[in-house]
């Protein structure tokens, strides 16, 4: 099963402050990645 | 999606949302829209990468599919609205991770269109929870 080191992912805020993905688990995390704001 | 958010958190589903929008586009956008979810920035799209969401090729950018929802959103009143940075051909999708970040479901889109609707997504977590 593939692996992701989520909390190696350099992602951000709505501040710009680095985030840890880990931190936004229930127990699961349904990741959606746009493609533009609509 | 966000109609069915209870039923993501009643099966202990959290949903944070990914944009390769700056994060003061993102600021602007939310203010706006409101969205119930984590919305998160991935300006270098590092993450996008991690997840293999690639750049999709002209064709597929402008499939039959696309076209036809474009055309149902412009006939349903829906404005196109400018956030600055975009990229049309960067491809976007839907994963489910456990907490040791384990890929337990993953969608990449084929072009546009593709995007599994929420219902869909709840099955497939239904299901794998069910799995031994």
């Amino acid at each position: 099963m593939e692996k992701i080191a989520v909390d190696q992912l350099p992602l951000l805020d709505l501040h710009g402050k680095p985030v840890n993905l880990r931190d936004h688990f229930d127990h699961y995390l349904l990741l959606i990645f746009l493609r533009h704001l609509a | 999606m966000q109609s069915l958010k209870g039923e993501f958190a009643r099966r202990g589903v959290a949903i944070a949302v990914v944009s390769f929008a700056e994060p003061a586009t993102l600021i602007h956008y939310q203010e706006q829209h409101r969205w119930p979810f984590t919305i998160l920035a991935d300006p270098d799209r590092v993450a996008y990468g991690e997840f293999a969401l690639r750049r999709l090729s002209w064709l597929r950018v402008f499939s039959p599919a696309t076209l036809k929802l474009y055309w149902k959103l412009l006939r349903e009143g829906m404005k196109r609205e400018d956030y600055g940075k975009d990229d049309i051909y960067q491809s976007g999708g839907d994963f489910l991770l456990d907490s040791e970040g384990n890929l337990l479901f993953a969608h990449r889109s084929q072009d546009p269109a593709d995007r599994p609707p929420g219902a869909k997504l709840l099955e497939a977590i239904d299901s794998l929870v069910r799995a031994p």
